[in-house]
């Protein structure tokens, strides 16, 4: 393929204190494509997203996005160039309602923040409706989100970042918190949604289970470089990474990580 | 599969009923008919009272944000209205829209360095620029009188009779907090509670958390400007302790013991307090003392402010 | 000229001294509870006042130093009263709601001593025991060389104690990190107490210094906690000798202000502080 990437990375750098987090990554994402990000903690991948979305600027190094320079934008910048995220601490806005939340993405995209006389609660009420619908949490609308269970807050997280409309979603650890067996229904809606909408999608994940089921392409980091690249099966393979990662997980529980 | 519900968010929200607004208005209009003239002079005080603690609700309820600095900005309108029509000789309207204008521009320069302090440090910084300017309002002697007061300074002869500038006030004030409340319902003003919440998420999507504080803080700023503005004509005179932190300290009161996290709360904090402040001193000179015991008192039984209390009884009881 | 930059200089590390004793309590509080004590100015003016009472019987009977070491021992006391009784009440709470009673503290101690010592300023007249220093030309009250070593020892002191000690360590634990601090076994609401002690007890040694220079009078409260929030915005939440720095910054800004533009020197204080948050809005000192 010679399309030029979504997203690309060249020689990113961040220091905290005298510790590199992510010390030279490239990174190169394929349009439409699932593509997680694993490592051990520590290993730099929620450094990673902060530089990525903007919360973090990198010491040195270019972000790419659509083949436009977006190096040191701030946050609310990146989201308008159809970037959106989760975080890994599931974080909403918990004394408005779950439909208020998902208005308010929309509302903060669509332009509406300058318009005074405007009345927040029938700003772009369908389209929110809509969203929670594809999540599947329209049932839980008029609950405050600091009132609703682990498991919808994520979804509602979830809701958030796609009512900004991304072309690419970076997702942290979208599965957290989440008991395991019902994983895999959770990434299954998320793979729907993505694939309807043709979003590129960034995974953060520590559960090989759910990353080796969902993810097109697989980029391991150690210690803030990649050390591998590529499609599962050839991750799989990897000499390098079984030896700092995966060989950890023949022998634990299935989750490691816990390094 | 919608229906007409689904159009609005439809939560059972904290608002009053329409009655309770048709009948405050009616009371409002006739209150200086029934009311001897010194207590109309003190319903005007009221009023203004009332548009300075909503404005600072904008900050303290909506934003999270805990401004001790308030009451300058009162001062920078009502100084820099009053300044003008007695050291200039601009007619008064004019200077009081110069007033409001000064104290948005105002509310701007210094919002722009609190707002990019959190918590506790900008309280402490509201405070610290509030009394700078209150010390520009004590020493510039030759301009603002100082201690003594800018006095002197009353509008032509309709506006002088306290009544008719009641009415004035009750026009301007209502309409000030009928534009407050449009943007406290707005997407703006669920913006600025969102930035409260959690503001790496509302950045996140696409909220420009920083600026939506500075914004918050100028209208905010200005609006204080607007009733200091109007102090000034209704009194004829300035005294730099109305800009100084105890000013400001009582517009929190009023906010916070009125409670925060309505839009009617401030009001009720104002009326409450500005009675007490027009009734106590009358029994003691050291009636700030009682307002301390009474202050301490709230903060144990009332956290959440007065309207909140009214409302918790009626759901239980 | 030279003698007047001298003096400024002087002054300048007077009112450093002041700055530093206020803003180390402030900002030994604020690290430990998170708890902003904007009463710390009217404790200061108490212990001015209180120095002024006590200076009727001590300074006969004991002379200046008891009435320095007797103060602040009564106002820690005090502090620890306060702060069992009421402002431990409130850690945690939202700001908004932990302002109220510090207000509150704030209208009634200001209240008390309009109703036990009046209107009018009161000072304790021990200057002159001091005699005067002149030191390279620069001739001034041998008092100031007094306050300026004794804040000047506490500071060391105190930095030797949140550095070196036991209790220091704990301190800066806490102020780190509650949660972790607490599941080490810190017995996170004793030392809340202590530490609000040693402020107030650091307001007391400010307030009965003062009263010699400039007397007790209603008013300095707010100014005094306003000036003790400037240092700890400038400096930042770091170390006590970094509070100590900003302290003297502070004092060196508004003395040589006061030179260029009498009446406004604290806009010059402002401007500093304007300047600071722009380029390090965590403080000169600062740690995140």
């Amino acid at each position: 393929m010679t399309e030029e990437p979504v997203l690309c990375t060249e020689d990113l750098w961040k220091r905290f204190g005298g510790v590199a987090a992510v010390a030279g990554v490239n990174l190169s994402v394929r349009r439409g494509t699932v593509h997680a990000i694993i490592g051990p903690n520590g290993a730099g991948k929620t450094t990673l997203f902060h530089l990525l979305t903007g919360f973090l600027r990198p010491d040195r190094g270019r972000i790419q996005i659509r083949g436009e320079d977006v190096t040191g934008l701030p946050p609310y910048r990146v989201v308008h160039r159809r970037v959106a995220r989760t975080f890994q601490i599931t974080s909403v806005f918990p004394t408005a309602t779950a439909l208020e939340n998902v208005q308010l993405a929309r509302a903060a995209m669509g332009g509406y923040l300058w318009r005074p006389l405007t009345p927040f609660r029938r700003v772009e009420v369908e389209e929110a409706w809509e969203i929670l619908r594809q999540v599947r949490l329209e049932e839980q609308a008029h609950r405050r989100a600091g009132e609703l269970p682990h498991g919808d807050r994520k979804k509602l997280e979830l809701a958030l970042a796609l009512a900004c409309d991304p072309e690419i979603l970076l997702l942290d650890e979208p599965t957290s918190g989440i008991p395991v067996p019902e994983r895999p229904q959770l990434m299954a809606l998320v793979r729907k949604v993505v694939e309807a909408r043709g979003i590129t999608t960034l995974l953060i994940e520590h559960d090989m289970d759910v990353v080796f089921s969902v993810a097109d392409r697989i980029t391991v980091l150690n210690r803030g470089t990649v050390i591998a690249e590529g499609t599962p099966g050839e991750v799989r393979a990897d000499p390098e990474v079984r030896r700092v990662y995966l060989g950890e997980e023949t022998r634990g529980s299935g989750k490691p990580g816990g390094r | 599969m919608w229906d007409a519900r689904t159009l609005e968010t439809a939560r059972p929200r904290a608002r009053e009923p329409v009655w309770v607004w048709l009948s405050l208005s009616a009371g409002l209009l006739v209150l200086p008919l029934v009311l001897p003239s010194p207590y109309v002079v003190q319903a005007v005080d009221i009023l203004l009272a009332a548009l300075l603690a909503a404005s600072l609700n904008l900050l303290v309820g909506y934003g999270g944000l805990l401004s001790l600095g308030h009451a300058a900005f009162f001062g920078v309108g009502g100084y820099v209205a009053g300044i003008l029509v007695k050291r200039v000789g601009l007619p008064w309207f004019a200077t009081a829209g110069i007033g409001t204008a000064a104290a948005v521009l105002t509310a701007a320069v210094i919002g722009f360095f609190c707002v990019r302090l959190a918590g506790a440090y900008f309280v402490m910084l509201t405070l610290a620029f509030g009394q700078l300017l209150y010390t520009v309002f004590w020493k510039w002697k030759e301009v603002t009188g100082g201690d003594d007061g800018l006095t002197d300074v009353f509008p032509p002869v309709p506006w002088t009779d306290s009544t008719v500038y009641y009415y004035l006030v009750l026009v301007v004030v209502g309409l000030a907090l009928w534009g407050l409340w449009r943007v406290c319902e707005s997407p703006f003003g669920a913006a600025l509670k969102a930035v409260r919440d959690s503001p790496h998420r509302a950045e996140a999507i696409g909220i420009p958390a920083r600026r939506v504080q500075w914004a918050a803080f100028t209208l905010s700023g200005g609006l204080a400007g607007l009733a200091g503005s109007l102090f000034v004509f209704h009194h004829g005179s300035m005294f730099p302790k109305a800009a100084g932190w105890q000013s400001s300290a009582e517009a929190v009161l009023m906010a916070v013991l009125g409670g925060p996290d309505r839009f009617v709360g401030p009001l009720v904090g104002a009326v409450v307090i500005k009675t007490l402040a027009f009734l106590v001193p009358r029994a003691t000179p050291y009636w700030q003392f009682f307002l301390g015991l009474v202050i301490v008192l709230a903060a144990f039984l009332a956290p959440r402010g007065l309207v909140e209390l009214r409302v918790r009884r009626r759901r239980w009881g | 000229m030279h003698a007047i930059l001298g003096l400024q200089l002087i002054s300048a590390l007077v009112s450093a001294s002041f700055l530093f004793l206020l803003a180390a309590g402030v900002w030994l509080v604020f690290g430990v509870s998170r708890f902003l004590n904007l009463a710390h100015g009217s404790l200061f003016m108490l212990s001015g006042f209180l120095a002024y009472a006590l200076s009727e019987v001590l300074l006969d009977r004991g002379g200046f130093w008891v009435l320095v070491g007797t103060v602040p021992v009564l106002m820690g006391l005090l502090g620890a009263g306060l702060e069992r009784l009421l402002i431990r009440r409130f850690y945690g709470a939202p700001l908004r709601v932990q302002l109220l009673p510090m207000v509150a503290l704030i209208f009634m101690i200001s209240d008390l001593c309009r109703y036990v010592w009046g209107e009018f300023p009161k000072g304790v007249p021990v200057l002159g025991r001091f005699g005067v220093v002149s030191i390279g030309g620069v001739t001034f009250p041998g008092y100031y060389a007094v306050v300026i070593a004794v804040s000047g020892g506490v500071a060391l002191i105190l930095g030797w104690i949140v550095q070196r000690t036991r209790w220091g360590r704990l301190v800066r634990a806490v102020a780190q990190d509650r949660e972790m601090a607490a599941a080490c076994g810190v017995d996170e609401s004793r030392l809340a107490t202590q530490v609000f002690a040693v402020g107030t007890a650091l307001a007391g040694l400010a307030g009965v210094l003062v009263v010699p220079i400039s007397g007790a009078s209603l008013g300095m409260d707010v100014s005094a906690v306003i000036d003790a929030f400037v240092v700890v915005v400038v400096g930042g939440l770091g170390s006590i000798l970094g509070a100590a720095a900003t302290a003297v910054l502070v004092g060196l800004t508004q003395a040589f202000g006061i030179l260029v533009l009498p009446q406004f020197a604290i806009a010059f204080v402002f401007a500093l502080m304007a300047m600071v948050l722009v380029v390090r809005p965590k403080g000169l000192f600062g740690v995140d």
